[in-house]
């Protein structure tokens, strides 16, 4: 099921959005929220969010001078809808290990 | 386990987790047809959809500039009077009380504080409403939509499918913009994306487009701004697909998944905290940078050049600063506004970008009408204040329906230029040689494309180190030119304007 998931997202040709994957898969929104963050932690997929929070450092005072993304940090910053995209070299990855099973 | 199954440990388990309980639920839980797609399911099929979607976000497109172009003018039209009245002669009253009428220090507090920091806060009623209007698409769940039609069409052209999130950013500020390029995981992606931010119009770039649309296409001003915006998501769409191909040719694209929040009917307080937070970032800057700018203008401009006049009484035409400007003035020629005025006021953009409107606002220094008047009493600039207030509330109402295209004061008498736009109208007119509404249409196109103000420079040169920063600089400085000429030139020949 996990790789399913995994191999829906590595096969499609646009960006998708999670209502659309969870209709597709026949799978509740909820429980594919819980399986993309099992990826993130396999570093298989990327929490866009986190990667761009995590550059921020701690040092910074915020401001839109700042490296800090968030609607904390500028005012101007639009809230962005939260993405989840492929690590590197995981569509080839994924493509082998399905033709291999 | 490993080897069996050919995942490690954890996968196996909470894969067959997964599984018993999907199974389970799915035993268990009966769910009407009806229940099973929500509202915002519904929505999304139309606002999300392969042909209507981008159609859609067109029309939003069109609605925000023409609520931020046309509803806002009668706001914009009641802060110009405040400041041009009530505040000028306050401050005219306060420096009379302290024996420095006539003075260099009124002049500069007067042609340089007032008209260059006055000449930019005008603009506020417009950036409030334009912060209002992406407040409410944002809080309604619109603009997560706009940004997944959007970057699918980035996709489908071959460009990184996440590139129009950082661009939709760019559309309050660039500095942010930059930042939001780090969603890119690959260092090619995220080098083109950043070249492609700066041609998102930045809500600095607008009061200029207002001012401009304003002098030159009054009747159709929320028309010129919505085309311009859009002719700078068309610029870099172009320009990605072109870089794409050639200097970033690379490897497949890879997908990504978007989280789509709930559609939700906004909030007031909401709604009034992104706007009045944004919006007094917007006052705030018109305090420091904008001051500070205009201060040295001022001062640049007070200095005679050959000795002609004195410190603080000197024609503008021969200060240092059109000296200086008049060097440059001619590569602008072929554009239609190759006069030192208008390339002073570019190159003062490169501080930021409302800066070229409070350089205009010194640069076209004119002397008040009815300055031989007697000036009103305190309490009659109060009562002013207050009436012109509630009549244009009113007339911010009646222009509504301008947004259908219905206008509602098509009987009233059309309100005489200030003495800024008929000075500018004339700047233009002159050094295009009649051609004014082209050349302002071409200064519109080059303060669209050309290189952002200087902390966007900054954050572009962190981001994208110094190589691709100049790369950028150049390359936008030579495009804006270009599509400026082509405008100003192209126009001629068609005998357009």
């Amino acid at each position: 099921m996990l790789n399913l998931v995994l191999k829906e997202i590595a096969g499609a040709n646009e960006p998708i959005s999670l209502t659309v994957l969870s209709n597709k898969l026949a799978i509740e929104q909820s429980a594919l929220e819980g399986m993309l963050a099992h990826w993130v932690r396999k570093g298989k997929l990327r929490d866009d969010d986190a990667e761009e929070s995590s550059a921020c450092g701690t040092g910074g005072t915020g401001g839109c001078g700042c490296a800090c993304t968030g609607t904390d940090a500028c005012a101007f910053v639009a809230k962005m809808p939260k993405t989840y995209s492929l690590s590197s070299g995981i569509k080839k990855d994924n493509a082998e290990n399905t033709q291999s099973r | 386990m490993q080897e069996i199954f050919g995942d490690d440990v954890d996968t196996v388990i909470a894969d067959r987790r997964y599984g018993w309980i999907n199974g389970l639920v799915r035993e268990i839980v009966q769910r009407p047809a009806a229940n099973r797609q929500t509202v915002s399911d519904k929505i999304d099929k139309i606002v999300t959809h392969r042909l209507f979607g981008i159609p859609i976000f067109l029309m939003a497109m069109w609605v925000v500039f023409k609520m931020t172009a046309d509803v806002s003018a009668p706001y914009l039209d009641w802060v110009d009077g405040v400041i041009n009245g009530p505040i000028t002669h306050w401050i005219a009253a306060l420096l009379g009380l302290l024996d420095l009428t006539g003075t260099w220090v009124e002049s500069l507090f007067v042609d340089g504080v007032l008209a260059g920091v006055g000449g930019v806060l005008v603009f506020v009623p417009v950036l409030m409403f334009l912060y209002l209007a992406l407040a409410i698409l944002e809080d309604s769940g619109y603009m997560a939509r706009a940004a997944f039609v959007m970057d699918r069409l980035m996709h489908t052209l071959g460009l990184h499918g996440k590139s129009f999130l950082p661009m939709l950013v760019g559309f309050g500020c660039t500095v942010p913009a930059f930042y939001a390029t780090r969603t890119l995981e690959n260092e090619k992606d995220r080098i083109l994306t950043g070249l492609l931010v700066p041609f998102m119009s930045c809500g600095a770039r607008l009061p200029v487009y207002v001012l401009f649309a304003a002098v030159f296409f009054p009747q159709n001003s929320g028309a010129v701004v919505f085309w311009l915006y859009l002719l700078g998501i068309g610029t870099a769409i172009l320009l990605g697909i072109a870089l794409k191909n050639t200097l970033f040719k690379g490897k497949e694209q890879s997908t990504f998944v978007m989280e789509l929040p709930p559609y939700r009917l906004p909030t007031l307080r909401s709604i009034w905290f992104h706007m009045w937070e944004r919006t007094s970032g917007f006052v705030k800057k018109a305090w420091t940078i904008i001051m500070a700018t205009s201060i040295i203008l001022w001062f640049l401009m007070a200095i005679p050049v050959r000795g002609e006049g004195s410190f603080a009484d000197t024609d503008i035409d021969h200060s240092v600063f059109a000296a200086a400007n008049q060097i440059i003035a001619p590569v602008f020629q072929p554009l239609g506004f190759g006069n030192w005025q208008a390339s002073s006021a570019l190159l003062t953009g490169f501080v930021a970008k409302e800066v070229v409107v409070s350089a205009m606002s010194q640069v076209y220094a004119v002397e008040q009408a009815g300055q031989a008047e007697a000036p009103p009493t305190f309490f009659e600039d109060i009562g002013g204040i207050i009436t012109s207030f509630v009549s244009a509330t009113g007339d911010t109402i009646k222009s509504l329906p301008l947004i259908v295209g219905v206008n509602l004061f098509e009987d009233e008498v059309e309100e005489a230029p200030t003495e800024l736009m008929s000075a500018i109208k004339e700047g233009f007119e002159t050094s295009s040689g009649g051609h004014g509404a082209l050349a302002a249409l071409a200064f519109m196109v080059f303060v669209l494309i050309y290189t952002p103000c200087m902390s966007a420079v900054a954050a572009e040169r962190q981001e994208l180190g110094m190589k691709w920063t100049w790369v950028s600089i150049v390359g936008q400085l030579l495009l804006a030119w270009l599509m400026a000429f082509a405008v100003f030139q192209g126009g001629k020949l068609l005998g357009l304007g």
